[in-house]
């Protein structure tokens, strides 16, 4: 009887030891005067992040791999703060609209770059692309990835409907019509959360999240750029040629498999990660064109959805250098910028970038001039705003949901501002 | 009975088998699937074993084999916290239940307030805490907020009020015991179901608790299983494609083979326990 009463307080004793070395433990901060730079990456990150520790053995580096979920450094830097300690020097964000909150006054997380980083090389960066990162004329973060559309169409069913590849959106919305009635079910466009307001308002130039500053931003739907693409959705929402359903959603990936997607004006990453893996699209029938343009415009504006961008902390101290660095390479650098999965922010990185996607067999076509002529034009005013998340839940629970009821989308437009207004204000932003 | 009743009963029993045993049959056989089986193929199919192991391969690719750590993590973190929770909550519930002592109501009523707050709401406060003794991002800003559990001291106050008579605690002390060896002779032989209640139902709180490591933890070195979990199925394309752009060879069926590993310690803990959990449980249910 005895025996196991010993037998667990060694056990307890034991445990308790082993608990305070087993896993190291580690301070996990830094902020903290000891000279260790402290990187925080998602794991898609982490070979670069470990690349430069590798090539720079006289700075002390902690590398630690942070899970993609928005809000979480947020979340994690807002209890840095409230402890006044824990901060990590270099931040990825996978949301780079939490520039925005990480910048703002409150957080006082993100340091300035703008004498850190020069001017020579922040003009190397895709046009527009540092928009998001920029507040009141500072530069706030370094974009590592950029997600500009195009218009992805699957060659062979254009080929076999006898189609052409629509080069304004009045052709678009033409061609939508026409496959919803000849080829009932066929879908040509997603409009929901970031993918319809990203895409369609992004491209157009709608001003539903301009940034003037950190404290204001501008939201206008009654202006034509945004009431010209409700009349573009309007008819083909009506004909189902446009579907509300989210492109990450399995019955999405159903479509795709019934050959049903003809078109989809989705960001760059779709070529990669959702036509072959999702959709299951065979090899040589997916390829890229410029986004349609606007009436009265000649350039295929891009909008934006997706991307990536590193900040420094501006707890970083005398890490500020080593950690603006460490931004600058791994946003700036080639050949790492050459390996990663998504198109860079880089202009330099993003051609050598392109030179292995111009081969790749799965397109039917090269995709690439598509994609960097998308990628130089950016439609300016698309910022980074605190407001992300209720910015997509409103456009669905207005626009979407007119969309799915063959309601009025130009009243839904009023609905949505009124939403924005909201999120906007409670965000602390005076609207402009 | 009528024959009507029986088969209603026992269509009703079907049908609860059927709503909650799907789930947990397709969990046990995503794993033997490829992704795009599970995607295209019949729903309950089974797929082969081999691709069990091919799924537990491609989890070891995330950050080299990262998810053994956590599960070591999860067993250093979960059976610390319990260990130290018996130590501190058979003791308590003991002298609550045995002796009488100024503030003894007042201790046991703060038990049992604390017992029904939401974990959630002390995390905030422990997190400045732990910050402000320098213990944030280390284990111990896990395993001590987790061995406070006011909820094993309650069963094990009620284990000794109902199971321990006072007159054989007298006995021991006209034989001259102290109270030290009263309890460690006499009581704590006698808990020996409680203390495997405790420690089990305290084991399932610590081994699945995600929001507190989630705020005190930030190097993933340190995670545990269930917040490493979190960080692997969002990096890669097990959930979402969209998500992390991670060129590993992890979806569906490896996201449902970490399911399993989660819940394996607690369905084997539950297997090697239940003896002594069915003992606990009645205790002190009929008393004559």
């Amino acid at each position: 009887m005895k025996s196991w009463r010993a037998a667990s307080l060694a056990a307890a004793a034991a445990l308790v030891v082993s608990g305070c070395g087993g896993t190291g433990g580690g301070s996990g901060n830094s902020g903290d005067g000891k000279g260790e730079l402290l990187v925080w990456v998602d794991n898609t990150r982490t070979p670069a992040a470990q690349q430069y520790k590798k090539a720079h053995p006289d700075l002390k580096i902690r590398i630690v791999t942070i899970p993609p979920e928005a809000g979480y450094v947020p979340t994690k830097v807002s209890l840095a703060n409230r402890a006044k300690s824990g901060w990590p020097d270099v931040v990825f964000l996978t949301n780079p609209a939490e520039a925005a909150t990480l910048a703002s006054e409150k957080f006082g997380y993100a340091a300035p770059l703008d004498e850190l980083v020069p001017k020579s090389v922040r003009d190397g960066f895709a046009p527009g692309s540092l928009d998001t990162c920029t507040f009141g004329g500072r530069t706030y973060c370094l974009r590592n990835d950029i997600a500009p559309t195009v218009l992805w169409y699957d060659a062979t069913l254009m080929k076999k409907y006898g189609y052409q590849v629509p080069k304004t959106w009045a052709d678009y919305e033409r061609t939508g019509l026409k496959a919803a009635k000849e080829h009932p079910g066929t879908i040509v466009g997603a409009i929901n959360g970031k993918y319809g307001a990203g895409t369609y308002f992004g491209s157009s130039g709608c001003p539903t999240r301009d940034t003037l500053s950190l404290t204001e931003v501008d939201i206008d739907l009654t202006r034509k750029t945004c009431t010209r693409v409700a009349d573009l959705l309007q008819p083909m929402a009506r004909a189902k040629a446009v579907t509300t359903v989210v492109p990450t959603d399995p019955a999405f990936a159903k479509l795709g498999q019934d050959d049903r997607i003809l078109m989809l004006p989705g960001p760059a990453w779709f070529g990669d990660f959702m036509f072959g893996p999702a959709f299951k699209i065979p090899e040589g029938r997916i390829a890229a064109a410029p986004m349609p343009t606007w009436p009265g415009e000649t350039t295929s504006y891009a909008g934006q959805v997706g991307g990536g961008a590193f900040l420094v902390s501006a707890h970083a101290g005398d890490r500020t250098e080593a950690a603006a660095d460490l931004v600058r390479r791994l946003t700036t650098d080639v050949a790492l910028q050459a390996k990663q999965p998504t198109y860079p922010a880089f202009t330099a990185a993003a051609e050598r970038w392109g030179e292995a996607k111009a081969k790749d067999p799965y397109y039917a076509s090269d995709p690439m001039p598509a994609l960097s002529a998308a990628a130089n034009a950016l439609r300016p005013g698309f910022g980074a705003v605190r407001y992300e998340a209720d910015w997509q839940t409103s456009f669905n629970d207005t626009v979407g949901r007119a969309a799915d009821s063959g309601g009025n989308l130009r009243k839904a437009l009023a609905s949505w501002q009124d939403k924005l207004d909201a999120a906007a204000e409670t965000s602390e932003y005076t609207v402009g | 009975m009528t024959a009507l009743s029986r088969g209603a009963r026992a269509l009703f029993l079907l049908g609860a088998a059927v709503f909650f045993g799907l789930p947990l049959l397709w969990l046990l056989l995503a794993p033997t699937r490829t992704a795009d089986d599970l995607t295209t193929g019949s729903p309950l199919g089974f797929g082969a074993l081999g691709n069990v192991g091919d799924a537990w391969s491609h989890l070891m690719s995330y950050n080299d084999g990262e998810i053994t750590l956590w599960i070591g993590n999860s067993v250093i973190y979960a059976a610390a916290s319990v260990v130290l929770a018996l130590l501190l909550c058979v003791p308590a519930g003991y002298a609550l239940a045995k002796h009488d002592f100024a503030g003894r109501r007042a201790l046991l009523t703060l038990s049992i307030v604390t017992m029904i707050l939401p974990p959630a709401a002390l995390v905030l406060p422990l997190y400045l805490e732990m910050s402000a003794v320098g213990l944030t991002g280390t284990v111990w800003a896990v395993i001590l907020p987790l061995s406070f559990y006011p909820f094993g001291v309650y069963l094990a106050f009620l284990h000794f009020q109902a199971n321990l008579p006072d007159s054989l605690l007298d006995a021991g002390r006209v034989d001259g015991a102290s109270e030290l060896r009263l309890f460690w002779s006499v009581g704590l032989p006698l808990a020996r179901p409680a203390i495997a209640l405790i420690a089990f139902f305290g084991f399932v709180r610590c081994w699945t608790d995600f929001f507190l490591p989630f705020v005190m933890l930030s190097d993933d070195r340190t995670f545990t299983l269930q917040l490493g979990l979190m960080s692997l199925l969002q990096s890669t394309g097990a959930v979402n494609n969209s998500s992390g752009f991670a060129d590993l060879d992890i979806h569906q069926s490896e996201a449902a083979l970490a399911g399993l590993v989660a819940c394996a310690p607690l369905m084997i803990g539950f297997v090697l326990a239940q003896r002594f959990l069915r003992t606990g449980l009645l205790a002190g249910a009929e008393k004559g």
